[in-house]
């Protein structure tokens, strides 16, 4: 219910912003459409149906299951959050640092952690497997399909 | 005292120009990035690639060529000029787009001051095609049936603001007639569109070529300063009494503070490049020609080609509205 | 008939079996490697077929494209990420099989639905081309604006949740794909003064982040100590009742496919959703779609394939390549001192011909290369997870860099990731959203440039036969949706979970 009611919310400001936005492009006429206008329609409609969606929880007072009942989502836990949050915060550190360190030693990095950390992977073998993988994906990627990598502070 | 300093001085000075003439002799000593802002398999793309290979023989050192699309041609030219050293192992394709978005949107880059121009290197054959059944014979008829039916005469360019579109609204001002744009999002949609009979008219780079062959579509008139040696017959713009030309063409940058020896160095080595028979069969095959020009007289004609920019975007492009 | 003959000499030659070989073996491999797709892999060959023939060379670039359309759905049905737009709708009920235990049966469904409808792609190419080329030319813009607008409404009948949840992610998808510098007008929109946006979001970007990336997020959920499938996949051939239930979807998915390829833009991602669609309507079972039907993945699958052959068609009869991976090979053809167009057939029957028995070859290469190959592909799923969603996470990164070159990109891809998690997570379907994102500047376009034509009057759009059609089927479409009856019966069984 909580989540439901959240995300109609987001949806509802989404669209707002994004008519906001759009009327700053040039909507135009209707016979000689602007950059905008097709934005502020779409724009319309996903805050209209946000609006629709808030409306009809608080009046109808449906659980979520109704609106999705193929798939029960099992609340978020902690657990749950850290490990997602975790992954993610790996991902963004790594994109951050691609260019500068290369592809090579930041793929092992990445993946040691991961392998270590989330696998449950002594890193004894976590390490070398990491770094076999890295060298992998270089040589297939890079050197034989001729894919851009970064080379880092290797190359 | 003063002496000692202006004789140090001297020391000094000639120190760093031996310093700098043997970097210049030394380079290239390690692997040279050439940055082409469009995605790989395109005609610029290709040709960069061919001239890379013969440089790479020419300066013993591998070429790397880096594709790094976006913003129309200008983030891979304007990342390369904010990120690399000027040492001469990282350079750009560079074309008109560069020299035009900064009159169209906000950019990051000052195209007269944030480069190093090394020199040129082709250049677009563009023309304007109408479907053969149409009642447009000639150029002539063109600019009849413009003048007859003003705003009813239809093109089709591949985007607003584009080099096509501007160059056709600089061609109709100067013979005061009006046409309807009606752009499209590539190449291949302007071939369709003529084609099936959507719009009237296509201004487009020589994708055109098989069609015109083919006796599908007329060539009306070439945009280059003479006539092309595969339809000899098709006048040029200034034939017809149109006293302007448009190739679009396109060179070799790099980052500002380049050492001009090492400039000369890489341009000798395309101008070796550009005249070898392999790139000439390539040009030839896109009914393209070279456009060689030395680091100096490119960098001159780069900064009257901004300008030029810049008046064309103010005198005919469609302006963003304010926000 | 002698054409063929002509080609299939060309073709036989061992040069050319080999390069065929080597393109169809290329594009599986890239076409299962997820981010890396045709377009990296035939721009990078480029400078190798030069050297080459050009019946040769060609003969291998198209074996690449065609070729990762079979790969492609590999990865969609073992790990839910799609190589590309087009195979977004395997991911559907492909990876579903895959979950409920029949990975083995879904990709030999998908490998033999693939081959039957290009070689039917292939046959009908040899006998129709030109005619069918110049036909398709003929849709005006109008009629495009009718056929993006049935794709639409289709979209949210096809897609799994609410109705209201699929036009949300669909808008969604629109505003996204509007995004960069609008080319009839020139404003830059939703660019935030970025220029890795002025050329709008990149497919690659949004699909590798939306799927890949959302899905490992997904998973994470769970412990990552266990495996995706537990060690009873089950047979790899399918059984006598997947054959009986995928017949028709193949047959219709096939004609849909060839039919829709032909069109210029989003021809082959129409193609896989139309034909979900109309297997979905079609069904007498509908509940089951989204939850591991056969025929949600066999139709799309023979339909993605007919319409990646068919989009030859264009390219080598009239010059014009309906999409960028045949833009490449324009290129390539240039390069050979080639013009494809009206005259190819008759200046060069050879390479015409020739590349056209290719892949009648290249058709029947690709199945053996499928599917004796299809254990091994299972031998995937076999790794336990934590070590496999690494190398998932790497495999995006590899993908969108080495199209994109750009950090800003693996930015972007991992935004789109969160999204995708976050918008699955809370019960919405993401495939509305990529079919938004490719229709919606098509849409756009084309609505405009009748307006331009007609100086303003929306009344034209429905002067023209097919767009009027199209028109009308997705007014009946809504007022069938609308209808209290239908959408009761829609409530009990639509809404499926989302994978």
């Amino acid at each position: 219910m909580a989540i439901e009611l959240i995300s109609k919310v987001l949806w509802f400001v989404v669209g707002l912003v994004i008519v906001w936005l759009a009327i700053g492009m040039g909507v135009g006429r209707l016979d000689e459409p602007g950059a905008g206008m097709m934005s502020v329609g779409f724009g319309g409609v996903i805050a209209l149906l946000g609006l629709g969606g808030i409306v009809h929880l608080l009046i109808k007072r449906r659980p979520v299951q109704s609106e999705n009942p193929g798939q029960p989502q099992e609340p978020w836990t902690r657990a749950m959050l850290w490990r997602i949050g975790g992954v993610l915060v790996l991902l963004v550190v790594y994109v951050a640092l691609l260019e500068r360190v290369g592809f090579v030693l930041l793929t092992a990095a990445l993946m040691s952690v991961l392998f270590g950390a989330y696998a449950g992977i002594r890193w004894v073998w976590a390490i070398p497997l990491a770094t076999g993988l890295a060298v992998a994906n270089y040589a297939l990627f890079k050197l034989a399909l001729g894919t851009q990598l970064p080379a880092g502070i290797l190359g | 005292m003063l002496r000692k300093l202006a004789v140090l001085g001297l020391v000094a000075g000639a120190l760093a120009a031996t310093v700098a003439v043997s970097n210049a002799q030394q380079y290239p000593n390690r692997a040279i990035t050439l940055v082409i802002p469009w995605q790989p398999g395109g005609v610029p793309d290709t040709q960069y690639r061919v001239l890379a290979n013969l440089v790479s023989k020419d300066l013993g050192q591998p070429i790397i060529v880096e594709n790094k699309p976006g913003g129309v041609g200008t983030l891979g030219v304007s990342s390369m000029a904010a990120n690399a050293k000027p040492d001469g192992y990282t350079i750009s394709y560079i074309g008109s787009g560069v020299f035009r978005a900064p009159f169209l949107q906000k950019m990051t880059y000052d195209p007269k001051k944030d480069f190093t121009y090394i020199g040129g290197i082709g250049q677009y054959l563009f023309g304007v095609v109408v479907r053969t059944d149409s009642p447009i014979k000639t150029w002539a008829d063109f600019v009849a049936f413009a003048k007859a039916n003003p705003g009813k005469l239809t093109y089709t360019t591949f985007g607003v603001n584009s080099v096509l579109h501007l160059a056709m609204e600089q061609i109709s001002a100067n013979l005061g007639i009006k046409l309807k744009h009606i752009p499209s999002r590539g190449n291949s949609e302007n071939n369709a569109a003529v084609l099936g009979g959507h719009v009237m008219a296509s201004a487009d780079g020589s994708t055109w070529a098989p069609l015109v062959d083919s006796g599908d579509f007329r060539l009306l008139v070439t945009w280059g300063d003479k006539r092309t040696s595969r339809w000899p017959d098709v006048p040029t713009l200034k034939e017809v009494g149109i006293d302007y030309s448009e190739t679009s063409p396109y060179g070799l940058a790099g980052p500002a503070g380049m050492d001009p020896a090492i400039v000369e160095k890489i341009y000798a080595s395309f101008r070796k490049a550009l005249r070898d028979p392999a790139h000439l069969e390539l040009l030839k095959k896109f009914d393209m020609e070279a456009f060689e020009l030395g680091p100096k007289e490119y960098t001159a004609w780069v900064q009257k080609e901004i300008d030029r920019q810049q008046q064309l975007v103010a005198k005919f492009a469609e302006k963003p509205e304010a926000k | 008939m002698s054409g063929l003959l002509t080609g299939l000499s060309v073709a036989l030659q061992p040069i050319n079996l080999l390069f065929c070989f080597a393109g169809v073996f290329l594009g599986t491999l890239v076409g299962v490697l997820p981010g890396i797709g045709p377009v990296t892999a035939m721009a990078l060959l480029l400078p190798i077929t030069i050297g080459a023939p050009p019946e040769s060379g060609i003969i291998l670039l198209a074996g690449i494209y065609y070729g990762s359309m079979y790969g492609g759905s590999t990865t969609s049905i073992l790990i839910n990420v799609p190589g590309e737009a087009a195979s977004v709708v395997t991911c559907l009920d492909g990876h579903q099989m895959a979950r409920n235990g029949r990975a083995g049966p879904a990709l030999a469904i998908a490998a033999i639905g693939s081959f039957i409808a290009g070689t039917f792609a292939v046959v009908a190419m040899s006998i129709v081309s030109a005619p069918l080329a110049r036909a398709a030319l003929m849709l005006a813009p109008a009629d495009y604006v009718g056929l993006m607008v049935l794709g639409l409404v289709m979209v949210s009948f096809i897609s799994s949740g609410s109705v209201a949840n699929a036009i949300l992610t669909a808008s969604l998808g629109i505003v996204l794909g509007l995004a960069g510098i609008d080319t009839m007008s020139g404003v830059s929109r939703f660019t935030f003064d970025r220029p890795e946006l002025l050329e709008g979001i990149d497919v690659i970007t949004l699909v590798v982040g939306l799927f890949g990336i959302s899905e490992v997020l997904q998973n994470l959920e769970h412990s990552v100590q266990r495996r995706l499938v537990t060690d009873t996949i089950g047979r790899v051939m399918p059984s006598r009742e997947d054959w009986r239930r995928s017949r028709g979807p193949i047959a219709r998915g096939s004609l849909l496919g060839f039919l829709l390829g032909l069109l210029p833009g989003g021809g082959a991602v129409l193609a896989s959703f139309a034909s979900y669609g109309l297997e979905k309507r079609w069904s007498k079972t509908p509940e089951q779609f989204g939850k591991g039907a056969v025929e949600g993945l066999a139709g799309p699958e023979s339909a993605n394939n007919a319409a990646a052959t068919a989009a030859f068609i264009p390219l080598l009869t009239l010059g014009i390549p309906p999409n960028v991976v045949l833009g490449i090979l324009l290129g390539a053809l240039i390069i050979q001192g080639i013009q494809p167009g009206p005259l190819l057939m008759v200046n060069n029957p050879g390479v015409f011909w020739g590349v056209v028995a290719s892949m009648y070859i290249g058709n029947l290469m690709l199945l053996v290369l499928n599917l004796p190959l299809v254990g091994l592909w299972i031998q995937l799923l076999r790794v336990p997870y934590g070590v496999l969603f690494p190398m998932i996470l790497v495999f995006c990164v590899i993908g969108v860099y080495g199209t994109t070159g750009s950090t800003f990109q693996l930015g972007l891809m991992t935004a789109f990731g969160i999204l995708g998690y976050l918008l699955r997570r809370t019960g919405y379907d993401l495939a509305p959203l990529i079919l938004g994102f490719v229709l919606g500047p098509l849409l756009e376009a084309n609505l405009r440039r009748t307006l331009i034509a007609s100086d303003g009057d929306w009344s034209y759009l429905l002067t023209r036969p097919v767009g009027l059609a199209c028109l009308l089927l997705a007014l009946a479409l809504i007022i069938a949706a609308a209808l209290p009856a239908i959408k009761a019966r829609r409530e009990t069984f639509g809404p499926a979970d989302q994978g």
